[in-house]
This record gives structure tokens, sequence and C-alpha cells, in this order.
């Protein structure tokens, strides 16, 4: 007689939970139905919060972060898009809040370093005038 | 203090000129001087808040208040500077 079991592998074995064991969760799992959160959607709503305060110094901390959101903020939204069933509706919404704010963030160092760029080059300009003037 | 890079090479204020004051008079208890000087640190604040328990307590539309609050604070820095700059007193 031969010694397989009386079902195949890994099918329609009642006692086989195809799941593990359920006091064994992945510890990322959260809510039910197994869905999990987005990866990084507390870190992309923190970086386009603060994006904000530091878009003001000459734009550049600002920028970085309004584009590490940004960034992130695309690659949970593609992560999210492919299989919405996936994962938490609330880590989605952090991460299109942070993605959104990055944004803002990211505008407004961005005028901000341009308006330094601009002031820099007129003062320069301003100088370099000068300096041919006196040369004359 | 810091001293704000931008004012320090270029002479005029940045929009972000006022936070250290402004957080000054806030914690001295002199709010309505923290607002003068500028209105957006107090918005701000409430944002930061906001996010923290937002993190800890997942609340259902904590994402749209922040992004609410958020742009509230932007629309205040915005109109501040704006105002600052038509006044002439920067």
């Amino acid at each position: 007689m031969e010694n397989n079991p009386p079902y195949p592998p890994n099918s329609g074995n009642p006692y086989q939970n195809p799941q593990g064991n359920p006091y064994q969760q992945n510890p990322y799992q959260q809510g039910f139905g197994g869905q999990r959160d987005l990866s990084n959607a507390t870190a992309i709503l923190v970086l386009g919060i603060i994006s904000i305060v530091t878009a003001f110094c000459y734009g550049i901390p600002g920028i970085g972060c309004g584009i590490a959101a940004l960034i992130m903020g695309n690659k949970a939204k593609k992560e999210y898009e492919a299989n919405p069933s996936m994962y938490t509706e609330s880590s989605w919404n952090n991460a299109k809040a942070g993605r959104i704010c990055g944004i803002i963030g990211l505008i407004l160092g961005g005028l901000m370093l341009l308006v330094v760029v601009l002031y820099f080059i007129f003062v320069l300009s301003m100088f370099g005038a000068i300096a041919g003037g006196m040369a004359n | 203090m810091l001293t704000c890079p931008v004012k320090e090479y270029s002479g005029f204020d940045c929009p972000g000129c006022g936070f250290q004051r402004s957080l000054e008079q806030l914690l001295q208890g002199h709010i309505w001087e923290s607002v003068l000087l500028f209105p957006a640190l107090i918005p701000f604040f409430v944002t930061l808040v906001l996010l923290l328990l937002h993190l800890r307590f997942r609340f259902k539309n904590g994402a749209k208040w922040l992004v609410t609050m958020y742009v509230i604070t932007a629309v205040i820095l915005v109109a501040n500077y704006t105002f600052k700059l038509l006044n002439g007193s920067i």
C-alpha cells in the first residue's frame, strides 16, 4: 500500500490553515483581511509636512523634502493602484496627503530658490557693471 | 537666535523671517505679539500637533485635516510675505 496522504499536498486539507498559524501574524499586517500599510506612508506624510518650514533656507532643504515626498508618494501610488485591496485605506490617505503637501513645499521652495538666484545674479551684474564702469 | 542666511547675505527678509521672534513672544505668553510677528506660527504648530496625534491615533479624516491645515499655513505665510513686501517693511 502506498504511503501517500489521501489528499494532494496543500489543497483541500481541512486541518491545514493556508495562511499559517493565526497567532503568528506578520507584524506589518494590520486591519482586516490581511491588509497592510503602504510602505513609507508615514515618512511621506512627515516629509511633506516639514517641507514647508524648511522651504525658506534658500529653498534647498524644502526642495529636498518636497522631492523626496513626491518620489516616495508616486511609488506608493503605483503600489496602491496595482493592488488596492492589499493596503489599508488610512495609509493610502496619508501617502496622498503627504504627496500633496510635498508638492506645495516644493513649489514654495522652488520659488524661494528662484528669487534668491535672481537676486544674486542681479547683484553680481551690478558689481560687474560698476567694475566695468570704473575700468573705463 | 540663529541668523537667517538669506537675510545675512542679501539683506532682505525671507518668508520664514520672524519665526524665532514670534516663538519667543509665544513662549512668553504674548499671543497677539506672536501673531503680528509671524502669523503662520500658530497654524503651523497646530498642524504639527495634529500630525503627531494622527500618526498615534489614526483619525478617520486625519489626512484631510492635515492637508487643510497645511494649506491654511501656506496661504497665511504667502499672504504675510506679500503684505510685508507691499508694505515696504522688508
